[in-house]
């Protein structure tokens, strides 16, 4: 598959002036541009604490000793880099709609495209960054990289990668947080369209420390459908088929049903401390980057 | 109660079954691919969309299509109602379109809708197997339509029919339902559509086995109508107009009379006239010099008597033509003088004449005259060309054998009908002797008698007319009455016959008969509504049949391009059984009345037409909804729901 070029110029100098702003401090593995929750070797002070027998000398304060006659280990704020997961849902269902009409994006590249700029502000700010396409039992994985020397490899990982197979999410996010020793801010861009849902996974993820934002993608046709009539509803994941009569009444009754349950997982994912956004796919995804991501706290 | 003719056809709702089968085994599903079914799950557990019985529930097409079925069936089982009707077997259905039936008593308009309306309700409640003919009678009866069960055909061949301008001509109407009454085409009943009005018909033509049937129209006899309008010039006195309005309603009416001369309103009166009675009105007319004269009746605004027949609420009078008749009199007296002074000054007084005076010893001048007078005498080669008024001619001619004289003692009779006796009183006048003259074959009417004996014969013969007096003035004392200068008046009226003094005579229809002058070759008429008709001068006579349309007619004689005499004429329509709109509950034919019977005959009105309609309807709603619901998302490819699901997954089986 041939590369996509994802942003054009104008997009590239726009996300340039974007950068993550982490809730938490994370614990980077490398020396980077954030401050890190470990004390640390920079000049910036942060903190006192009792000397322990084994500590550093060096990092005795003399002066303090000499009129306290107490020693105090002086601590300095250690200067980290930042990991950023991203994780891009690649089961079959983000490929929809299956033929796209003018104008209308499909859930995939729309995915794509909003993986595409996060990762390149990461690189930009010489974040870690870790991609994982998971479609089905297949994981696809792009990095860890630091430095801008790496967007265009991470152009031609993206467009390379294709959505196919059904998920559980919750097998999948557990095993993620065993996978990676380093947690981080982690970005997942999925359609969450699983019977299993994702409530343990996410739980598993938060008890590793990472810092999620859900963005949960969805496409204006799966949440107010427009089918009548005799109809046998084939899921393109699974194949398993549904016979339905459709008419007014119950489209309604689906699209409440769509509402109900992505608001469920709104309110669930703010009481854990989740970023949860509904990206339609009818809304540019710049856009969205720019005002929902920003507003959320994510990028500043 | 609704009946069926064909009953059988509700075995098709035997085909309700398969439907419901079809629909049962096999609802035919579009496969629509969709991103996950994991939230319709949810939404169809609660729905439980497919238990069988929610499918049908909930499936308005089987629905609309049993109904259609059913509607299908019920029209081809073409259901029926019982009705009361006129038609039965074969029916002659007979409309009056006479002027009368332009009234506008009738609530659907005029009586002629009302007639149709009637008409078409009979239609509606034929039988399968009855036939009906359409007569229309108006001055011509007419067959519109022959025998006929196409009730379409029928029904436009009925809402095509018109009322006409004349009477109607009954006698043949009722002689075309009648006639071949043993073939194949007789009438088993006969219809009769109208006002009433049927004129001299003494007995209804055909046998006993024809039925007949009188439905009248119309409800009001509410009508003032011009019914008689004459000019008449009297010595030099100024022309006077004489009209008689007649009320054939049965409530005294109000109405404004206006005289109009050549376009001008010159007169208007509002006169009140009695219920059923006639009221004459008598004018006179400024002069001599107006041609066109118009009198109209209309009906105030605060009128409590409707009007509703304004076809003879106007009529038309020409007056003044120009051309002076000449007149030839040669007179020989008893006494061997050749004046007759009560003659002479009758005719020159006559507006129009110039007398011309002969000597019976020169015989018959060689002059070009239009009317010749003998007063006892007659030129030794015969009677001359020409009109004639011969006063006891001497001896027997061709025309006519003279007999001995005759003492007259009995009073003075005339035929009051005729022209000459119009306004003529004979009753003071004695006579002394006149003589017997037998007209030798029939030209010749008796129009004044005492006791048999003729004393004024007058007819046509040969193109010309012919009047004898047969007595002498000088034994009378006709000259001396007032009925002299009437009788010479109308003497000279009758003779320019060929002239215009007819036209005011001259009704709607009738042909107009024109001498020409002796130069002319072309007559040039203008009608009333502007249309011009040139006719060639080849006869003495002008003939003129294209008088449909009343009102002031202008005559124009041409030689070359000149116009050499300009005359003016007026068509009326006066017509008395018409302006009698006095609907008829039942009609007298000899000794049978007709009235609208109160029939036992059944018919049957089908209802397939309604059901076919709302089988139509069905069928286009339900058209409509199997697009509408069908239409499917424009992101499934065209064609693809069979091969859908192996497409998305190669090797699945179905």
């Amino acid at each position: 598959m041939s590369t996509v070029p994802w942003l054009d110029e104008r997009e590239r100098a726009r996300l340039a002036q974007l950068s993550f702003a982490p809730q938490r401090k994370s614990a980077g593995g490398w020396v980077g541009d954030r401050r890190s929750a470990r004390r640390g070797t920079s000049l910036e002070f942060a903190d006192y604490r009792n000397y322990a027998p084994g500590d550093d000398l060096r990092r005795l304060d003399w002066n303090l000793y000499a009129r306290l006659e107490r020693p105090y280990l002086k601590l300095y704020e250690d200067e980290e880099d930042l990991a950023l997961h991203i994780i891009l849902d690649a089961s079959a269902s983000m490929e929809w709609p299956l033929t796209a009409e003018e104008g209308q994006v499909s859930k995939w590249d729309f995915a794509r495209h909003l993986s595409a700029a996060l990762a390149y502000i990461a690189l930009q700010n010489n974040d870690q960054l870790l991609i994982t396409a998971i479609s089905g039992a297949e994981w696809q994985t792009f990095g860890p990289y630091r430095g801008r020397e790496h967007s265009p490899r991470m152009f031609s990982f993206l467009s390379a990668q294709t959505a196919s197979g059904e998920l559980d999410w919750n097998e999948c996010l557990r095993s993620y947080g065993l996978r990676h020793a380093r947690p981080g801010l982690l970005v997942l861009i999925s359609d969450l369209l699983s019977a299993d849902g994702h409530r343990t996974g996410l739980n598993d993820l938060l008890a590793l420390g990472y810092e999620t934002t859900i963005v949960h993608t969805l496409s204006p046709d799966e949440m107010e459908p427009t089918l009548v009539g005799e109809l046998r509803l084939i899921d393109i994941e699974n194949g398993s088929a549904r016979e339905v009569t459709l008419d007014g009444r119950l489209r309604a009754q689906y699209a409440r049903r769509v509402k109900q349950w992505q608001e469920g997982i709104r309110r669930e994912s703010h009481s854990r401390g989740v970023r949860y956004l509904l990206a339609r796919t009818d809304r540019p995804w710049l856009g969205l980057l720019m005002q929902d991501l920003r507003r959320a706290r994510l990028l500043k | 109660m609704l009946h069926f003719l064909t009953p059988i056809a509700f075995s098709g709702l035997a085909l309700a079954l398969p439907i419901l089968l079809l629909y049962l085994l096999k609802l035919r599903r579009s496969e629509i691919p969709v991103s996950s079914n994991f939230l319709w799950q949810q939404v169809l557990q609660d729905a439980e969309a497919n238990a069988p019985w929610q499918r049908l529930r909930r499936n308005f097409l089987l629905f609309l299509q049993l109904l259609l079925l059913a509607a299908l069936v019920f029209t081809l089982a073409r259901p029926y109602t019982i009705v009361p009707a006129v038609s039965s077997g074969k029916l002659a259905l007979l409309i009056d379109a006479s002027a009368s039936m332009n009234a506008t008593d009738a609530a659907e308009g005029t009586r002629m809708a009302a007639a149709k309306q009637q008409a078409l309700a009979i239609i509606d409640t034929m039988n399968a197997g009855d036939r009906v003919m359409l007569v229309r009678v108006a001055s011509l009866a007419e067959i519109i339509l022959p025998y006929s069960n196409h009730r379409d055909q029928l029904r436009s061949a009925i809402s095509s029919l018109t009322a006409g301008a004349g009477t109607a001509d009954w006698q043949s109407a009722l002689a075309l339902a009648t006639a071949d009454r043993h073939s194949e085409t007789a009438a088993e009943r006969i219809v009769i559509l109208s006002d009433g009005g049927f004129g001299e018909i003494s007995a209804l033509p055909g046998g006993q086995d024809i039925e007949w049937e009188y439905i009248p129209i119309g409800n009001s006899a509410e009508n003032v109508a011009i019914s008689q309008l004459a000019t008449r010039s009297l010595g030099a006195e100024r022309p006077q107009l004489f009209a008689s309005l007649t009320n054939y309603g049965q409530q005294d009416a109000e109405r404004i009379l206006s005289l109009w001369l050549d376009e001008n309103l010159h007169h208007s009166e509002r006169i009140s006239i009695a219920a059923g009675s006639a009221q004459p009105f008598l004018y006179e007319l400024p002069s001599h010099e107006h041609q066109e004269l118009e009198l109209r009746l209309t009906v105030p605004l605060a009128a409590q008597t409707p009007d509703h027949f304004p076809a003879d609420d106007r009529a038309y009078a020409a007056t003044g033509n120009s051309s002076a008749a000449r007149a030839l009199l040669i007179s020989q007296n008893s006494d061997g003088s050749d004046r007759n002074i009560f003659l002479e000054r009758a005719i020159s007084s006559i507006p129009g004449w110039e007398v011309l005076r002969g000597n019976p010893s020169l015989g018959i001048p060689s002059l070009i005259t239009d009317l010749t007078v003998l007063d006892g005498w007659l030129p030794e080669e015969g009677l001359p060309e020409g009109d004639l008024l011969l006063i006891q001619p001497p001896r027997s001619t061709p025309l006519f054998e003279r007999g001995e004289a005759v003492a007259i003692h009995a009073p003075l009779r005339a035929d009051e009908q005729h022209p000459i006796t119009q306004f003529v009183d004979l009753s003071n006048v004695s006579l002394l002797t006149a003589q017997e003259f037998t007209p030798l074959f029939d030209w010749a009417q008796t129009i004044i008698w005492a006791d048999s004996v003729p004393l004024l014969l007058a007819g046509e013969q040969q193109n010309r007319r012919i009047a004898l007096l047969t007595f002498d003035l000088q034994d009378s004392d006709l000259p001396l009455w007032i009925a002299w200068p009437i009788l010479v008046a109308n003497l000279l009226e009758w003779f320019r016959w060929g002239d215009l003094a007819d036209a005011e005579h001259l009704n709607r229809g009738e042909l107009a008969l024109f001498s020409a002058p002796l130069a002319a070759d072309t007559a040039r008429i203008t009608g009333p509504d502007g249309d011009l008709q040139l006719l060639p001068v080849t006869s003495p006579t002008v003939a003129f049949q294209d008088t449909e349309s009343t009102g002031l007619y202008r005559l124009e004689w041409l030689a070359g391009e000149q116009v050499i005499r300009s005359d003016a004429f007026a068509i009326n329509s006066f017509q008395p059984q018409e302006s009698d709109i006095r609907p008829r509950e039942a009609v007298q034919f000899g000794d049978i009345t007709l009235s609208q019977s109160e029939t036992d005959a059944l018919g049957q009105r089908e209802w397939w037409s309604i059901a076919a309609t709302i089988a139509l309807v069905l069928l286009v709603g339900e058209w409509w909804l199997y697009h509408h619901r069908n239409r499917l998302p424009k992101r499934v490819p065209a064609g693809a729901p069979p091969s859908l699901r192996q497409r998305i997954f190669p090797g699945s089986a179905r």
